[in-house]
């Protein structure tokens, strides 16, 4: 990959990160957090942001994060209050500086009216459209963005800083570059570099891809520690950074002439060839203070020494918690996903061997107490934790999905002219990527059904004698192994009577059916319930709850809804932990070993001469409690064999398909029930209708994944070309 | 002594370009050696490692090392990190 490409890429991920970071903290805020780290980092994540697009020449986006920083730094420092309607801007801000970020990314830079108009309310509200929109044209120029040019008044205190800077190959490896940091750091102020090359080992030792240098930069002038900070702040954990105020009079006396400074950090350095003699000598105390570079592994006792006096209450704050910050960031790594699917694939392959070995040893005839048995056990077992662990890898929290949430709402409920609160629970449950990934849709689209169809009108609500804000709550757990999500909504609840008038016109129903209140709630999950009349703007779009549900299915989920008239509804979406791995029936067929998920199957039976009836041609159908679903011979659908098989001497698995279709497939024995390896069969042979994917046995056999959808269907359209 | 070999630098010294010029300059090794720096628009801290770990190895095996018509860009980046003195300094070595 082109480096640039890659360091491009390496920002737009930081900046998701920022995002996330600023909507939270702003929400925070706006749920009456008022923890001076909690605007801090709102802060900061901006500033971030800023500072990469900078280095990009992302122009649209350094200009608004501009005018959204110096907003947020007026709130900082107390002179813009955080009232309710200010934090509302802030976040319709956030949500436009995504925009901008996904636009950046996507190589579309351009004016966006909406930018325009909410950095006007941001310069409104900061009371400083004079100087923001003076310097305007030349940020493109040179992004020469100091917040201290917009933020406080000089404090009384340190007029300049030492910065000790040592990076790690690690800063390097991240694609970030020492030279950049050092123009950024002298562009805070009068810097002096004094450059440590004593590391350095001959050309022949020299490991192009390690650090040896370290620098330090003597800054003076008007700044504050923050800003020093903050230009480390995507190099945090990969170097070794100490940053210590110069007292104000030193500063003076060494501010006239760079040589008394530069002579300074000699004496400190105290191995630097040429300490000059005019050094002052009231200057001693700050040299005797900055510990010798190399034995300065750790910057943090420095930081602790940092007066409260020397800089604003709010980033003196800001760095006491960059000790854990630091932590943090040394305690993750990111990871390239293929190689973490490659470990899984590997895993895979060696939960199999092992079951094959387990059989081997088996027919072998070995004793179970047997040396060899035992070491097998405790090999299961260990594999077992193996694929726990590396299953665990691929686990991410909810709160990914989550977080893309809370502007779906403030949008809806703009449109909706609804005002909801959004709750949200369980945000750090974990799931695997993939499930996370293909989440977002159907959840996006319950809430937004959630607010436009659930929740009532201000005025209906007034009348229900309910706040006029309404609830939507998302949260997630786990239970019994599988995740469990649920959005639930404080509105009036399905409208029974409605819902089963539309299915009624629709045809869905007859009119004259009787159904539980629970049948009628499931109703919106048919195919073709979602009409043209009641699709509104918002939950629109061409897609009804049957895709939901679909969607949900396809994961090898359930979905079910529970809903209380006048008090609202809740979903509940219950989907597995991992794609990797699925609980299976295996059954065999005309001598073949099928898997069919588990999932799907709603009840196994022993099918009765009387109950089963056929259609004409191989079609059947079974009755069960009165109904009839259809009988599909899984051997036939196959292709196994050409006859059917008779319907007494199998068993049928009752399944509930796509759509909530009920059918009864025909095996001819169960064997059990097992948790099998997904293995792709597109992947590596092609596409099999059907067939969903396969998995290996025990007795190194492929057995097929059955794709009860696809069956299900297939043999509906045959059933009726047949009928 | 002889007429010092001429290694060209890259435009882009960062941290790509480390390890190419590590085996160019390990290759030039025991002779005199001009770097000529007129291309260069960007240097980075492990290019500016290899520089600095080239001209202390020809100091210490007692030959010629020099940077040679150091670009603007490539004098401007050395001074951003205290280095001024390597494109300035070995020009006396000669």
């Amino acid at each position: 990959m082109d480096p640039l490409a890659a360091i491009r890429e390496t920002f737009f991920q930081e900046c998701d990160e920022q995002l996330a970071e600023l909507e939270s903290g702003l929400l925070a805020m706006e749920g009456g957090d008022q923890d001076p780290e909690t605007i801090n980092a709102v802060f900061r994540a901006v500033h971030s942001i800023k500072g990469g697009a900078g280095a990009f020449s992302l122009e649209a986006l350094i200009r608004f994060a501009h005018v959204f920083e110096t907003a947020l730094d007026e709130m900082r420092s107390g002179r813009l209050e955080a009232t309710s309607d200010v934090l509302k801007t802030m976040l319709r801000a956030s949500d436009v500086l995504a925009d901008l970020v996904s636009a950046a990314h996507a190589g579309e830079e351009g004016d966006d009216p909406r930018a325009a108009t909410l950095a006007d309310e941001l310069k409104a509200m900061s009371g400083g459209e004079d100087d923001t929109s003076e310097s305007e044209e030349d940020w493109g120029d040179d992004f020469d963005f100091q917040p201290q040019a917009v933020s406080f008044e000089a404090p009384a205190g340190p007029t300049g800083f030492v910065v000790r800077f040592k990076p790690r190959a690690d800063l390097y490896a991240k694609a970030n570059e020492s030279a950049l940091l050092l123009r950024e750091l002298a562009r805070l102020g009068e810097a002096s570099v004094e450059l440590d090359a004593h590391d350095v080992p001959p050309i022949n030792e020299i490991d192009p891809e390690a650090a040896y240098l370290s620098w330090t930069v003597t800054l003076t002038g008007d700044m504050d520690e923050t800003a020093i900070r903050e230009v480390f702040e995507f190099v945090d954990g990969d170097c070794e950074l100490s940053i210590e105020p110069i007292a104000a009079d030193e500063a003076e006396a060494g501010g006239e002439p760079e040589f008394d400074i530069g002579s300074l950090l000699a004496k400190v350095q105290g191995d630097a060839p040429a300490a000059t003699e005019e050094a002052p000598a009231e200057i001693e105390p700050a040299a005797a203070a900055e510990p010798e570079p190399e034995a300065a592994p750790e910057p943090a006792p420095t930081l602790a020494v940092v007066p409260k006096a020397a800089a604003p209450e709010a980033p003196a704050d800001a760095l006491a918690s960059t000790g854990p910050r630091k932590t943090e960031a040394g305690a993750t790594i990111r990871v390239d996903l293929e190689r973490v699917d490659r470990l899984i694939d590997l895993v895979g392959e060696l939960v199999i061997n092992q079951a094959v070995l387990s059989q081997r040893v088996m027919e072998a005839g070995l004793a179970r107490a047997s040396a060899v048995a035992m070491g097998l056990d405790e090999l299961e077992q260990l594999t077992r934790e193996i694929q726990d662990s590396v299953m665990a890898i691929r686990a991410q929290p909810v709160k990914s999905v989550f977080q893309r949430m809370p502007r779906l709402v403030r949008e809806v409920a703009a449109m909706t002219g609804k005002p909801v609160r959004l709750v949200t629970e369980g945000e750090g449950t974990e799931v695997d990527k993939t499930v996370i990934e293909r989440l977002a849709d159907p959840l996006t689209h319950m809430i937004r059904n959630a607010i436009d169809h659930g929740l009532e009108s201000p005025e209906k609500r007034a009348a229900a004698g309910k706040p006029a804000e309404g609830v939507v709550k998302l949260a997630a757990f786990h239970r019994s192994g599988r995740i469990v999500i649920e959005v639930s909504d404080d509105g009036g609840g399905i409208n029974r009577e409605r819902v089963k008038g539309i299915a009624v016109e629709k045809g869905l129903i007859a009119a004259d059916a009787a159904l539980s209140d629970e049948e009628i709630d499931n109703l919106i999950f048919m195919p073709g319930f979602s009409t043209a009349s009641e699709v509104s703007d918002i939950s629109g779009r061409g897609v009804g709850m049957d895709v939901v549900r679909r969607s949900i299915l396809a994961l090898g989920g359930r979905i079910n809804i529970v809903s209380k008239p006048g008090k609202g509804s809740t979903f509940t979406m219950s989907l597995p932990l991992t794609l990797a791995v699925l609980d299976g029936m295996v059954v065999s067929v005309a001598n073949q070993t099928l898997v069919a998920p588990i999932t799907a199957i709603v009840e196994t039976l022993q099918p009765k001469a009387s109950d089963v009836h056929s259609l004409g041609g191989h079609s059947r159908v079974i009755s069960i409690r009165g109904g009839f679903v259809p009988l599909i011979d899984i051997g036939m659908a196959l292709g196994y064999r050409r006859d059917p098989l008779p319907a007494t001497q199998g068993v049928a698995l009752l399944i509930e398909g796509e759509g909530g279709a009920r059918a009864a497939l025909l095996v001819d024995a169960i064997q059990g029930q097992r948790q099998v390896v997904i293995k792709s069969l597109e992947a590596n042979y092609r596409q099999v209708p059907g067939v969903a994917a396969a998995t290996i046995l025990g007795d190194g056999r492929v057995a097929l994944i059955l794709d009860i959808d696809t069956i299900v269907s297939v043999s509906r359209g045959e059933m009726r070309k047949a009928g | 002594m002889g007429e010092p070999k001429t290694v060209a630098l890259s435009d882009n010294l960062d941290m790509n370009a480390a390890g190419p010029l590590t085996a160019s300059l390990r290759a030039a090794r025991g002779a005199p050696v001009a770097l000529d720096a007129s291309a260069v628009r960007r240097v980075g801290g492990q290019c500016l490692q290899v520089l600095l770990s080239a001209q202390a190895t020809w100091a210490a095996d007692g030959k010629p090392f020099e940077i040679v018509s150091p670009s603007p860009e490539f004098a401007e980046g050395l001074a951003l990190m205290g280095a001024a003195d390597l494109a300035s300094d070995s020009s006396v070595q000669d």
